[in-house]
């Protein structure tokens, strides 16, 4: 009895049927779709992108910076 | 004591990044996420227009070559403030020139796009008119603020550096947000006009 719950489970993920109440996942029209999927993939990866190009950026500043600062005075 | 001080405190360090230019980043990738939101938002809405007609036939064309030649406008604007940063401190009479020529070229952006928009109006493209017209007048209008905000503070840049008190700080942060609008455009056109 105690495995009850995991077969009452496993019932339920096997007996049901996808839901498409994303529009992502499902449209009739096959450009809306492929529309749907690139701006998602394109919404999701531009921050990031931005986030870790600005990181990048600074960071060479940083390490520029410092390196400025190993030289001796009187060589700036 | 102070002597002291002095010589085992080190001198204080230039800031990596100026405060200005920092928040104008910040403000810029949050302003790059509403475009590009904007323009997502376009590109499905294009998807599925119906017939894969689009811009939709009871709808008046986008004045392209015109426009086109508005974009060149506002990109040597912005080639013209990358030859005023480099200027800056050598050769303020010529900074200011190209400055000033900066401003009038984004101000003839605006006119332009005035212009355009009066035209379209007249030929029935509103933003009641369609999800075209709403699209249109959405995106190319919030770029519009963004470029009369920025020419805005550019004039007020050149009035500072004409007074002698503009620093090079300032001008890189009031030179990025420009830099941001005048590189954002071509998307827009390629997105919306072509």
């Amino acid at each position: 009895m105690k495995f009850a719950p995991l077969l009452v489970f496993i019932a339920l993920v096997l007996a049901a049927d996808p839901a498409f109440a994303c529009a992502v996942c499902f449209d009739a029209n096959e450009e809306t779709r492929g529309a749907f999927l690139g701006t998602t993939i394109f919404l999701s990866l531009f921050p990031l992108g931005m986030v870790f190009g600005f990181g990048f950026w600074f960071w060479r500043r940083v390490r520029m910076a410092e390196s400025l600062d190993q030289i001796p005075p009187t060589q700036v | 004591m102070s002597n002291t001080n002095l010589q085992t405190h080190p001198t204080a360090r230039k800031p990596i990044l100026p405060n200005a230019v920092i928040g104008v980043i910040t403000f810029i990738l949050t302003e790059a996420m509403f475009f590009a939101g904007m323009i997502s938002a376009f590109v499905i809405a294009r998807a599925g227009s119906p017939a894969g007609l689009w811009p939709p036939p009871d709808q008046p064309l986008l004045p392209v070559e015109a426009t086109a030649v508005n974009t060149l406008v506002l990109i040597a604007s912005g080639v013209l403030l990358v030859i005023t940063n480099r200027q800056f401190g050598r050769n303020p009479s010529g900074a200011l020139k190209t400055m000033l020529a900066s401003v009038v070229l984004g101000m003839l952006f605006l006119v332009g796009q005035g212009f355009e928009w009066v035209q379209l109006i007249g030929q029935g493209l509103t933003l009641q008119s369609s999800n075209h017209g709403s699209f249109f007048y959405f995106i190319v209008g919030s770029h519009a603020l963004h470029v009369l905000a920025a020419v805005v503070a550019l004039a007020g840049l050149y009035f500072r550096m004409l007074a002698g008190e503009l620093t090079r700080d300032v001008l890189w942060a009031g030179s990025i947000f420009w830099y941001f609008v005048v590189g954002v455009w071509p998307i827009i056109y390629w997105q919306v006009y072509l």
